[in-house]
């Protein structure tokens, strides 16, 4: 069995599973499979299929089917309202069968019945026993009755995804609707039995989009799929049953509907984006809605664990779960601890955001810089901008290239309800205090709802702000003139000062990726940033390549030089079994060790055994995940570093 | 049975039904719980028979330490401090009550074993039996043990009242053949091998024995049930027993089945899979040619067409009760073929897909478009 995680996003993540020439994609479907008379299942939706044997009884010793591409050795006796004592003393015994069992199914192939119980701390025991034992196909039954209790449904899916590492496939036996699978899928499902459908087609329901209908009620055709052009579907009597042919025509478009939704959840993994999509679809039921709210509160570190640190596709704004974003909250968490202001500034200048991204080319932001270009050039080198936005909070001009600061959109209407006020006051009043010793002087060019936000901070912070736009629009002549006066009244009295706008730039960029202080160690004076047309951004540094600026995501990509800096952090490393890397690719079960704090898509540098640095990588899953896998690609080599 | 057998879940069934005991309704002690007159497939054809529920100790297996079965309830239908005096009484007032009925059975239920002395002492025993025979048109009476009461000395105390005039049938809840669905998914606590013990022991002293089988013992599939059933009733045949009682679990409260149900992890079973198994074991019994050693299949569910009693869906609930009804006095299956409803497929459907995946909750589908709303 070969497992290639190519991407995830939350707790989804779109493989590929190869056995005996079949290729199959995750997330997919279960179907069942009749041969001779014995039953199974299938995987797969697309031409390439394997195969998994029925789950075994609790009770009676059964003699294993290796016939099958996946082969259950164990079902968990752990239902609900079991004593915990009766579920530990069978554990033992299953313990041992899954053993013996092992002898005579490769690891690889080996699966095992799981499903919700009363009791976390058993949960996690047998999950304990499950990758222990390195077994990486785990089934999921008795799940329907979670659907009306999202918060229990999220606290057995999160343990488990939290518990098993990342190259784990989930299964889900139990037949749940199509409008369930956007918020499972995000919540770590890989493979969704196709039972639902069928079963619906026997209560002569028609699958919609969104949920479903009796047939009778359906009064106009809403779907064209070659089933439906062949069932007549508007006016089917209620009280007739339906006959062989339209059953079948029926199922086949049920069948449909919930292959559509799949295919579509693929899709946006494929994207690396299934959050947005989820969050499109997350009024079809109650559940969807509470679980991802659930999910956000209760999971966020693993969710933004296995979420893209960059990003190039936008990010909208569509409902209130969107504040609570993985991404969103990343970039909060890595304002508040990576960013400082620097020491040689004096004055913060706060700035409103504007629709168009990033904010520099928008016609308000053209008018504020412009503003501040007047200030002599020897005197800008104090001034710090802030720009306050929601519901990131607050980006400093330095990062405004960064994902999502460039890619978010959210619908500005001047209206700010109290959740996002309080994101925003809360990394305001973060970054300033950090920047406490500075004795700064904080302009804030703002008006209306951002006069409030900043009263609030000031408040908070025990400070008082110079308002600049209170009375007039920001980019009025009376406004900016009155900032540039203000600017000018703190600036006159300090003396000149040195400043090399490249490397303002990229030391916060640089602290941003890899934490606080990398950027001084990484980058220093002698240090210029050349850009061409259709070209990314180039560092040099002492005439030498330092790095690459990514300007579709906004990330910093490493070159020999700054990798070897890096090197003596311990940061955004990987540590790799072996003098040296072969290939193009570091798999999970060379990886030796990892910095947590790696996310999918950062830069990372890779150590051999002895901790030499060997290349310069992209990460393809988290830190914490590469450690804990056994299969698959974690990481992609892009520049190997010559000894 | 030597010492009795214990299963996975006995510890918890236990427990459950101490607590459950502390609910017990406090009754009168000299009154029957109940009883009534109904139609049945008598040993010579259709006939009355009267049942009378007794107020008594409760069954020794239930209230014992290791004891209770994970479906039973009818502790919870007993009382403490019943004696023999008190047994007695309840009888002769129920049979003074129908004295101007005709029936020619009595079926005597104790919820328990009626040839355990310590929940019928031996007196009372024997009172309640001269009562019975001492009436007219009386031919058959019915009660109910467990196996390891089934012994010479108990059985010999009774046939010497009965004389050959009435011919005595003990029912037996055998539940299952499978010593491990017995064990573990009942707690029955005893083995098959004691079941045909007792047979063989009932068979001696001309007294005939009915089987009563459990449609549907919790954990396990609705297929695993009716292939479950099938099986049992045959072997039980083939041991001697000439009468056959399939009953199809009830969801009784307290009980360890009550608690899975409630989890939504336990569905009674539908009326399509008793159907089933009726229908296929006559035609088993035929292909095995044991037809000469069968006299009567019965079923006659309690709780039947509610969701904790065997049900399929409301359109066709009644007519079920109905024609098994009709089935279980006739005795001809075919009765059962008369029934059509939409539900049949989403039954067939559930059948495969629950023993595909195992999933016992699957029956939350069942009413598909609440999950779509």
């Amino acid at each position: 069995m070969i497992f290639e995680l190519i991407s995830s996003s939350g707790n989804a993540k779109y493989a590929k599973l190869k056995e005996n020439n079949q290729i199959i994609e995750l997330p997919t479907i279960l179907f069942p499979k009749t041969e001779n008379d014995l039953r199974s299942w299938y995987i797969g939706d697309l031409d390439s299929k394997l195969s998994i044997s029925l789950p075994l009884d609790y009770f009676n010793k059964i003699q294993l089917s290796t016939k099958e591409d996946l082969v259950f050795i164990g079902s968990f006796l752990m239902l609900k309202t079991l004593n915990s004592t009766i579920i530990k003393e069978q554990l033992v015994k299953l313990k041992d069968q899954i053993l013996i069992r092992l002898n005579d199914v490769p690891k690889g192939n080996a699966a095992v019945l799981i499903q919700p119980t009363d009791s976390i701390d058993i949960l996690k025991e047998i999950l304990e026993i499950i990758s222990s034992n390195k077994i990486k196909h785990v089934a999921i039954t008795n799940f329907l009755p979670l659907l009306s209790n999202p918060r229990e449904a999220v606290e057995f899916l999160g343990t488990i995804k939290s518990e098993l590492p990342f190259d784990t496939i989930l299964y889900l036996l139990s037949p749940v609707p199509h409008t369930y699978l956007p918020i499972l899928t995000y919540a770590g499902i890989d493979a969704f039995s196709n039972g639902f459908p069928v079963i619906a087609t026997k209560q002569s329901i028609y699958l919609t989009e969104y949920g479903g209908l009796p047939i009778n009620e359906i009064k106009e055709e809403t779907c064209f799929c070659s089933a439906c052009k062949k069932l007549n579907i508007v006016n089917k009597s209620k009280s007739k049953r339906l006959s062989d042919s339209d059953e079948q025509l029926l199922e086949e478009h049920n069948n449909n509907a919930f292959l559509k939704k799949l295919r579509e959840i693929r899709q946006a993994i494929k994207k690396t984006d299934l959050r947005s999509y989820v969050e499109q679809t997350l009024y079809s039921n109650a559940f969807s809605a509470a679980a991802l709210r659930l999910l956000d509160e209760l999971w966020t570190d693993d969710l933004i664990a296995r979420t893209n640190t960059w990003l190039s596709t936008p990010i909208y704004h569509i409902t209130n779960y969107s504040y609570y974003r993985p991404a969103i909250k990343e970039f909060q968490r890595r304002i508040r601890e990576r960013y400082q202001i620097n020491e040689s500034k004096k004055i913060v200048v706060i700035f409103p955001c504007s629709a168009r991204k990033p904010y520099s080319e928008s016609k308000s932001h053209k008018l504020f810089l412009n503003a501040l270009q007047a200030i002599p050039y020897n005197k800008q080198g104090y001034i710090q901008e802030l720009i306050i936005t929601s519901p990131l909070g607050v980006i400093p001009r330095e990062l405004e290239l960064v994902y999502p600061a460039a890619h978010y959109d959210i619908p500005v209407t001047g209206h700010w309800d109290q959740e996002e006020k309080d994101l925003a006051v809360n990394q305001l009043v973060s970054v300033l205090t950090k920047a406490n010793d500075l004795d700064l002087t904080v302009i804030a060019h703002v008006s209306n709802e951002y006069v409030e936000l900043c009263q609030i901070a000031e408040q908070q912070l025990k400070m008082t702000f110079i308002y600049t736009a209170e009375n007039d629009k920001p980019t009025s002549f009376k406004a900016l003139t009155k900032m540039k006066e203000e600017l000018l009244k703190v600036l006159e009295e300090l003396p000149d000062i040195s400043y090399n706008q490249d490397l303002e730039k990229l030391i916060p960029l640089a602290d941003y990726q890899f934490g606080l202080g990398i950027g001084k160690t990484l980058f220093q004076s002698k240090l210029k940033i050349k850009s061409k047309p259709h070209y990314n951004p180039t560092i040099f540094m002492e005439g030498k390549p330092a790095g690459i600026i990514q300007e579709s995501t906004g990330q910093l990509t490493l070159s020999e030089i700054t990798g070897t800096k890096l090197a003596t952090q311990q940061k955004y490393f990987i540590t790799v079994d072996g003098d040296e890397l072969k290939g193009s690719t570091v798999f999970a079960v060379g990886v030796l060790n990892a910095d947590p704090e790696i996310r999918p898509s950062d830069a990372v540098i890779i150590f051999n055994s002895s901790g030499q640095l060997k290349a310069i990588g992209k990460a393809i899953v988290s830190g914490k995940d590469m450690v804990k896998m056994t299969t698959g690609p974690v990481a992609k080599i892009t520049q190997k570093v010559k000894a | 049975m030597t010492t009795p057998i214990k299963g996975i879940f006995t510890e918890q069934i236990c427990q459950l039904r101490k607590e459950a005991l502390h609910e017990r309704k406090a009754r009168d002690f000299s009154t029957t719980i109940a009883n009534w007159i109904e139609k049945d497939h008598l040993l010579k054809g259709p006939g009355d028979a009267l049942v009378l529920i007794l107020n008594s100790q409760g069954c020794s297996w239930g209230l014992g330490k290791e004891g209770g079965c994970s479906m039973c309830g009818y502790s919870n239908e007993t009382s403490e401090g019943i004696t023999s005096a008190h047994l007695i009484a309840q009888v002769k007032t129920a049979l003074e009550e129908f004295t101007d009925k005709k029936f020619q059975a009595v079926k005597i239920f104790n919820s328990g074993s009626f040839l355990d002395e310590s929940e019928i002492p031996s007196d009372a025993q024997i009172a309640i039996l001269e009562m019975i025979s001492s009436l007219p048109n009386v031919s058959e009476i019915i009660i109910e043990s467990r196996p390891e009461f089934i012994i010479d000395k108990n059985l010999q105390k009774l046939t010497k009242i009965l004389k050959n005039k009435i011919q005595l049938e003990i029912g037996i809840g055998l539940e299952s053949s499978n010593d491990s669905i017995r064990i573990n998914n009942i707690n029955k606590g005893f083995l098959f091998s004691d079941f045909q013990k007792a047979v063989s022991i009932a068979l001696k002293h001309n007294v005939r024995v009915k089987t009563y089988l459990l449609l549907k013992p919790p954990l396990l599939t609705e297929k695993e049930a009716i292939n479950d059933t099938i099986q049992s009733a045959l072997d039980a045949i083939k041991a001697g027993s000439r009468s056959i009682s399939i009953n199809p679990v009830n969801v009784q409260t307290g009980t360890f089945v009550y608690h899975l149900w409630q989890n939504g992890l336990y569905r009674s079973p539908w009326y399509w899979s008793l159907k089933e198994v009726i229908q296929v074991l006559w035609k088993k019994i035929e292909e095995e040619n044991l037809t000469d050693k069968i006299d009567r299949i019965l079923s006659d569910p309690s709780g039947a067409g509610t969701q904790r009693g065997i049900h399929n869906c409301r359109q066709c609930n009644n007519q079920f009760i109905k024609n098994l009804k009709e089935y279980s006095i006739h005795q001809n299956p075919v009765i059962l073929d008369a029934i059509e409803c939409s539900c049949y497929n989403v039954w067939k459907e559930l059948l495969d897909q629950e023993q595909d995946s195992r999933d016992l909750t699957i029956h939350k589908t069942e009413y598909a478009m609440n999950l779509l709303k």
